[in-house]
C-alpha cells in the first residue's frame, strides 16, 4: 500500500483550501479596486475637462482659438445637451481607455454646465481634439459657442469670409482643408460644400438662405452658428440653439428691466425699446431653432434702435 | 499533540498572519487613495473657482461690452432682483457666493437694492449659505448710467466669488 499518498493529501488539501480562499479574496479585492479606480478616473476626467471649458470665453474679441487639447492616451468625450430647466444644461464626460478591466468604462457623473454650449458629435474618440470659440451676438452677446471636433474636414468653395476666418484661426490644414473642387478633398475627410450642391458632399451649406443640410436634416443658422451646424450632430445643434435662444430671451428681459431702471431717472431714455425687447423675449423663449431668422431680424431692428440712444443698453462691438 | 497536528497549526497561524498583513497593507493603500482623491477633488474645485472669477465679468448677464473686465452695474442690479424672485436662476453659476463691491469712489456700506441704488457699496448676487468658504477676488470696472451727469460712468470695484463646498 502506498502511504505517502495519504500523508500528502491532508496537508496539501488543507493548504490548498486556505490558499484558494485567500487567492479568491485577493482577486475580488483587486477587481473591486480596479473598478473604483476606473470610476475615479472617469469622474476626474469629466471634472478636468469641465475646468478646461470654464476659461473658454471671449471678452471683446470676435473669436478665439486656444491650443488643441491633447491627452497621453486614447479618450472618449461624451457631449450631451439637455433643454430641461431655465437654460438647459451641457453635460460633458471624459473617459480614458483602460489597460485592464473594461476597455471603455461607462461615462458617469458628467460635468454639468448651464452656460456652456459645446457643438460637436455625440461621442468623440482620439488623443487630440481641436476647438475654437465664437461669441454669438443677437444683437447683444448671448453666449460663446465652442466648436469641438477631431475628424478631418474639407471645405469646398467656402465664401471669402469663412475662408479668412478659418485661416485667421491658424487651423492646421490637416484638420480643415480648403478646396476649390470636391475631388481635391482627402479620402477620409468630411466634405462640406458651399452653395453648389453635390450628392457626394457630406454637408451642404446654402449661404443664401442660411441653411445647412446634414444627415438628411435641415438646420437653420445665423452668424457663427454656421460652424455649429457643420461640426455637430443635428440633434445636438438643435438642442444647443434652443438653449441659446432661451438665454437670449432671459437677457432681452434683463435689458428691458434695465431700460425701465434707467428710464425713470433719464426722462424715459431707452423706454421705446422695451416693447420690442419683450417681443424678442417671448419669441426666443419658445426655443425653436426655426424661429432663428425671425429673431435675427428682430435683433437687427433692436441693434439699430439701441445705437440711436444716448443711454445705450448694450455696447457690443 | 502529534507532530503533524502542530505543523498544521503552525501553518494555519502563518497563513492567518500573512492574510492579516496583506489586509493591513490593503487598508493603508485604500486610505491613502481616498485621501489623495479628496485632495485632488478639492484642487479641481479651487481651480474651477479661480478660473470662473477671472471670467465672470465677461458673462453676458454681467458684461459691459465696451471694455474687457468691465461689469454693467445696472444690469447686475436687475439680475439680482430677478434672482431673488426666481431661484432657478441661481443655476447660472455653480457658485456659493457672488458679490460686487465698489472700491472707489467710496460708497455707503450698504447692500444694494432697488431702493438705495446707486448709493450703496455692495451688490450681493448669490449667497447660498453663510459658510460659503474662501472667496476669490478680482479687480473690475463697474459701469452704469449716471443720472446726474446724464452719461455713462465707470468706477473701480471688486468681484468676489466662492466655489461650492466640498462636503455638500
Amino acid at each position: 500500500m502506498n502511504k505517502k499518498g495519504i500523508e500528502l493529501s491532508f496537508n496539501w488539501i488543507f493548504s490548498l483550501i486556505i490558499g484558494a480562499a485567500i487567492l479568491i479574496l485577493a482577486i475580488y479585492v483587486v477587481s473591486k479596486l480596479i473598478g473604483t479606480e476606473q470610476e475615479i478616473q472617469v469622474a476626474e476626467g469629466s471634472a478636468e475637462f469641465g475646468n478646461l471649458l470654464h476659461p473658454l470665453e471671449t471678452s471683446l474679441e470676435s473669436g478665439s482659438r486656444p491650443e488643441n487639447i491633447s491627452f497621453n492616451g486614447e479618450v472618449r468625450i461624451y457631449n450631451k445637451c439637455k433643454t430641461t430647466g431655465q437654460f438647459g444644461v451641457q453635460e460633458i464626460s471624459l473617459v480614458k481607455k483602460q489597460g485592464i478591466g473594461k476597455e471603455w468604462p461607462e461615462p458617469k457623473d458628467p460635468t454639468r454646465l448651464a452656460t456652456k454650449y459645446v457643438f460637436s458629435e455625440d461621442v468623440l474618440e482620439g488623443k487630440e481634439f481641436y476647438f475654437f470659440i465664437k461669441p454669438l451676438q443677437l444683437p447683444f452677446k448671448i453666449g460663446d459657442i465652442i466648436i469641438l471636433w477631431n475628424k478631418k474636414y474639407c471645405f469646398v468653395n467656402p465664401p471669402t469670409e469663412v475662408e479668412e476666418e478659418i485661416k485667421s484661426f491658424n487651423l492646421d490644414t490637416r484638420n480643415i482643408q480648403i478646396a476649390s473642387d470636391l475631388r481635391e478633398c482627402n479620402k477620409n475627410s468630411v466634405s462640406v460644400c458651399f452653395s453648389t450642391f453635390d450628392s457626394r458632399c457630406n454637408v451642404f451649406v446654402d449661404t443664401t438662405n442660411n441653411i445647412v443640410k446634414k444627415e438628411g436634416k435641415i438646420l437653420f443658422y445665423d452668424g457663427p452658428l454656421l460652424y455649429g451646424a457643420i461640426f455637430s450632430k443635428p440633434e445636438n445643434y438643435e438642442c444647443q440653439v434652443s438653449r441659446l435662444l432661451k438665454r437670449g430671451a432671459f437677457l432681452a428681459k434683463l435689458y428691458s428691466e434695465k431700460s425701465a431702471l434707467i428710464a425713470t431717472s433719464s426722462q424715459g431714455c431707452s423706454s421705446n425699446l422695451q416693447s420690442d425687447l419683450n417681443v424678442y423675449s417671448n419669441t426666443a423663449n419658445a426655443g425653436n431653432p426655426k424661429d432663428l431668422q425671425t429673431i435675427a431680424n428682430l435683433a437687427h431692428t433692436l441693434d439699430y434702435q439701441n445705437q440711436m440712444l444716448k443711454c445705450t443698453l448694450w455696447e457690443e462691438r | 499533540m502529534k507532530k503533524a497536528q502542530l505543523k498544521i497549526q503552525e501553518m494555519a497561524f502563518v497563513l492567518v498572519a500573512l492574510f492579516l498583513f496583506f489586509l493591513l497593507i490593503g487598508l493603508f493603500y485604500l486610505s491613502f487613495k481616498i485621501h489623495s482623491f479628496k485632495s485632488s477633488v478639492g484642487n479641481l474645485k479651487e481651480q474651477e473657482a479661480k478660473a470662473m472669477v477671472r471670467k465672470i465679468a465677461a458673462t453676458p448677464e454681467l458684461r459691459w461690452g465696451e471694455c474687457s473686465g468691465c461689469i454693467d452695474l445696472d444690469k447686475a442690479l436687475v439680475l439680482k432682483e430677478s434672482m431673488s424672485s426666481n431661484k432657478t436662476l441661481e443655476g447660472l453659476w455653480d457658485l456659493e457666493y457672488l458679490a460686487i463691491e465698489t472700491i472707489y469712489p467710496a460708497k455707503p456700506d450698504k447692500i444694494c437694492n432697488l431702493g438705495n441704488y446707486p448709493e450703496c457699496g455692495k451688490l450681493v448676487l448669490l449667497k447660498r449659505n453663510e459658510n460659503y468658504g474662501k472667496a476669490y477676488t478680482s479687480f473690475v470696472s463697474l459701469c452704469r448710467w449716471d443720472n446726474e451727469k446724464n452719461s455713462q460712468k465707470c468706477e473701480l470695484g471688486k468681484i468676489y466669488a466662492a466655489g461650492r463646498l466640498l462636503n455638500e
